[in-house]
């Protein structure tokens, strides 16, 4: 091995000369910092409360509301593609539309997020409609498995 | 029920054993007594076989449809066709977490065995932490986490599995990946040996290569695959969503990245000592996390989190991983100072670090923005969550920067390079990046950045094309072989290399594969009636029949479309959409028409009983170049993996 071979610089002069590599190495992580920091800013939604939501005023900030969805108030306009339905929870009821196709989950009962902003009509303009993922499955099987 | 008896049994004498090995190989190694030793060796063989008796016994409960079996019952119905029911013994927590032992057994016991003049210090430590590590998951597995708690009487009918994961993708997606993180345990035992003993030389590090090129392999084929699965049988339109889950198991493979690269500067030049200990430790760690995450639900909802213990137990291990590997790097901490400095800017070790860097850091950005909404709504208590908008911000330039550093770090050489011999080597790639960058620029493509995306793929492309040539055509003068001959002895020459080479190709291929399905993908909804005929984005669709029929395990509604382009008839497209009794759920099944320049994906979004269908009708344009880039990526790391026979070996030494 060359290793033992190389010849070895003294503690302090190895310091001063290996200063400008740990500069050079010192930029890409703070590039690298500040892209992730920066790109942090606006891509985070917060999520509200059906009441937060109709009290905010209009604007641009993408927000999540979380909720059940009301089964009798589901409105999928085929045609046109369009889907009007009811969100509920504790603080109220807001009147969502989707611009999209049905997603399968959507029934009664389904809890469903909704990501998007509020419209200046007073319904909410849902840009991704989650629906809690295949744990319709994954709850049943819990739910049996607990109430056993 | 005798196999439920032994699996039970084969657990917990495996947990004994395995803290027996613990403690034995670490005593025997310290005192020196080789009977210890030995006694710690046969302990991760006898715990691998007892790991293959407890997977045998559940393989049978599933085989049988013991439905007494909570595990069988919750994953398994009478109607589960067989290749499916050897699946579901990985559907589940329990089941996957058994896996994971048996295949960090089985690779523990081989490490054991495979002994050295190099690593006879080493093995017993390894052995120690390869028994450590099962030790916890058997802990889990006799505890929490049971494959085989019974029920109070038998069903008689089990639960079936999860449509979703009725698909050939899901057979080998979660046992390709779990090898991988299994196998980085024994990276992570290596790098604790060299700690343990003070050897923290280059002998480990090159010890390992094999281990984690191996583990690196399947990571991110078992990646891959998991992509293919979303993008044929979740049918949103799409191979990657940006959830925990699929972030979690990307992060170890960058950061194992980051560890293949970083292993090289220490065996050529004895740097990097420290980083090599961390990044091993940080991949397994990260293989930990991955199947602490996927299964525990603690990223989706902090609530699940609460309700299983399983997760402290995770962080536990997982701290202690981490507290035990810096306290030993402190304690050796003058062993594992470099003997040599870096010499240059443009040397081939500055810039590995730059990739070392780059790697780790995009795998601690995917991280972060994976656990933000955790930790934001643990320390204000405000939910929030975190868009795939902030991934695509930082992938994007970071990307492009790792793109063009692979194609200037092989050109440099270790120690100091002349820029002038740089800038020569880099004179054709840069020709063919500028030119074909505007080529494309005046084809109308746009936006700028993924022109400028598409000429870095060519600018790496093409160096490492010029790197082939160059070896060739030198060969092919000194030796006067044929072209085929000198090209074959020439890849066959330097292993490592040249298959480096192919995987530089790959993840090239791979990445304008992202660029192209990323930025081009186009959706459109219509709808359409029985014999109707509509124009999408130069494809004509007519609307042949529909379909709604009920079977025994779902009511079917399909509709089929005669697909054309041009003059060109394409085919016919069949797209589902199926209610599965069993789980009272929808599940699609997209039709698709894959193409090299596009694919062609039809989802059927509703279907009324008069035949009106709501059909999202989607191209994703070079979706196929990720399946030819995973595929030369297989190659290509099993190439640079391919043992040279002894004879060329002892040749190459003496030469």
């Amino acid at each position: 091995m060359t290793e033992s071979q190389a010849n070895v610089p003294t503690q302090k002069r190895r310091s001063a000369k290996q200063v400008k590599f740990l500069i050079g190495g010192a930029v890409v992580v703070l590039i690298i910092a500040y892209l992730v920091l920066s790109s942090m800013q606006g891509a985070t939604a917060a999520y509200l409360t059906v009441r937060e939501v109709k009290a905010a005023a209009p604007s641009d900030r993408l927000v999540r509301v979380s909720g059940t969805v009301v089964g009798d108030t589901i409105d999928w306009d085929a045609h046109n593609v369009v889907l009007r339905f009811e969100l509920a929870d504790d603080t109220g009821r807001l009147l969502v539309v989707y611009k999209g196709v049905r997603p399968d989950m959507l029934r009664d009962g389904a809890t469903a997020t909704a990501e998007g902003k509020m419209g200046p009509d007073g319904t909410f303009q849902a840009t991704q409609i989650l629906l809690k993922c295949p744990s319709k499955y994954e709850e049943k099987a819990t739910e049996q498995a607990t109430s056993r | 029920m005798i196999a439920v008896t032994l699996g039970q049994w084969a657990l917990w004498i495996a947990l004994a054993i395995a803290l027996y090995g613990m403690i034995a190989s670490i005593l025997g190694a310290r005192q020196r007594v080789p009977e210890l030793v030995q006694s710690g060796r046969n302990a991760v063989i006898a715990v691998a076989a007892l790991a293959v008796v407890a997977s045998g016994s559940l393989l049978y409960l599933l085989l049988t449809r013991n439905f007494q079996v909570d595990y069988v019952y919750q994953h398994v119905s009478t109607y589960l066709p067989v290749p499916y029911v050897i699946s579901a013994f990985y559907a589940g927590q329990e089941g996957s977490l058994l896996l994971w032992l048996l295949f960090l057994a089985v690779a523990g016991a081989i490490a054991v065995l495979h002994r050295r003049d190099w690593n006879e210090d080493l093995l017993p430590y390894v052995g120690a932490v390869v028994s450590g590590v099962a030790a916890f998951f058997l802990l889990l597995l006799v505890t929490l986490s049971s494959p085989f708690k019974l029920l109070p009487g038998n069903p008689g009918e089990g639960m079936g599995l999860n449509p979703l994961l009725e698909n050939p993708g899901m057979i080998y997606h979660p046992p390709t990946l779990f090898i991988g993180y299994a196998v980085y345990t024994i990276p992570f035992a290596y790098a604790i040996a060299a700690l343990a003993t003070g050897r923290v030389g280059s002998g480990w590090v090159r010890g390992i290569r094999l281990w984690s090129l191996f583990a690196w392999l399947f990571l991110g084929i078992g990646i891959l695959l998991g992509a293919q699965w979303a993008y044929v049988e979740l049918g949103w339109g799409g191979y990657w969503a940006w959830d925990p889950v699929e972030n979690s198991s990307l992060i170890p493979w960058l950061v194992g990245t980051a560890f293949l690269h970083s292993v090289m500067v220490q065996e050529r030049r004895g740097m990097f000592k420290r980083w090599n200990v961390l990044l091993a430790t940080l991949t397994f760690a990260l293989c930990v996390f991955a199947t602490f995450v996927t299964r525990s639900g603690l990223i989706e909802s902090v609530h699940a989190f609460q309700r299983s213990p399983l997760g402290y137990y995770f962080l536990a291990f997982l701290f202690i991983v981490l507290v035990a590997t810096v306290a030993l790097a402190i304690w050796r901490r003058k062993e594992l100072a470099s003997k040599r400095e870096m010499e240059s800017f443009l040397s081939r070790e500055f810039s590995l670090l730059v990739t070392v860097l780059g790697m780790v850091g995009i795998g601690l950005a995917v991280l972060l923005g994976t656990l933000y909404p955790t930790l934001a709504q643990a320390l204000s208590g405000r939910e929030l969550s975190v868009g795939p908008a902030f991934y695509s911000r930082v992938f994007t330039p970071l990307g492009a920067a790792v793109i063009i550093v692979i194609a200037i770090c092989p050109l440099l050489a270790w120690g100091k390079s002349s820029p002038q011999r740089v800038l020569r080597a880099m004179l054709w790639p840069g020709v063919m990046a500028i030119v074909f960058g505007i080529a494309l620029a005046v084809a109308g493509i746009r936006p700028l950045y993924a022109v400028l995306g598409f000429a870095a793929c060519v600018f790496v492309f093409t160096s490492v094309l010029v790197e082939f040539g160059r070896g060739w055509f030198a060969r092919k003068r000194m030796t006067g072989e044929s072209y085929p001959v000198a090209f074959l002895r020439l890849v066959n020459k330097n292993h490592r290399r040249y298959g480096g080479y192919l995987v530089h190709l790959a993840i090239v291929i791979l990445a304008a594969g992202v660029i192209g399905s990323s930025v081009y993908k186009t959706s459109t909804t219509i709808s359409m009636r029985p014999g109707e005929a509509m124009q999408v984005q130069g494809y004509t669709l007519k609307y042949a029949e529909y379909t709604v029929q009920p079977t025994e395990a779902k009511q079917r509604f399909a509709v089929t479309l005669d697909v054309s382009k041009g003059n060109r008839s394409l085919g016919r497209l069949t797209a589902e959409k199926n209610f599965h009794w069993n789980v009272e759920q929808w599940v699609t099944e997209v039709a698709i028409r894959p193409g090299l320049v596009e694919d062609l994906y039809v989802i059927l979004s509703g279907l009324e009983t008069n035949g009106l269908a709501t059909l999202e009708v989607q191209t994703h344009p070079m979706v196929t170049w990720l399946w030819i880039g995973g595929g030369l990526l297989f190659v290509g790391t099993l190439w640079a993996m391919w043992p040279r026979s002894e004879k060329k070996r002892a040749a190459g030494r003496a030469e």
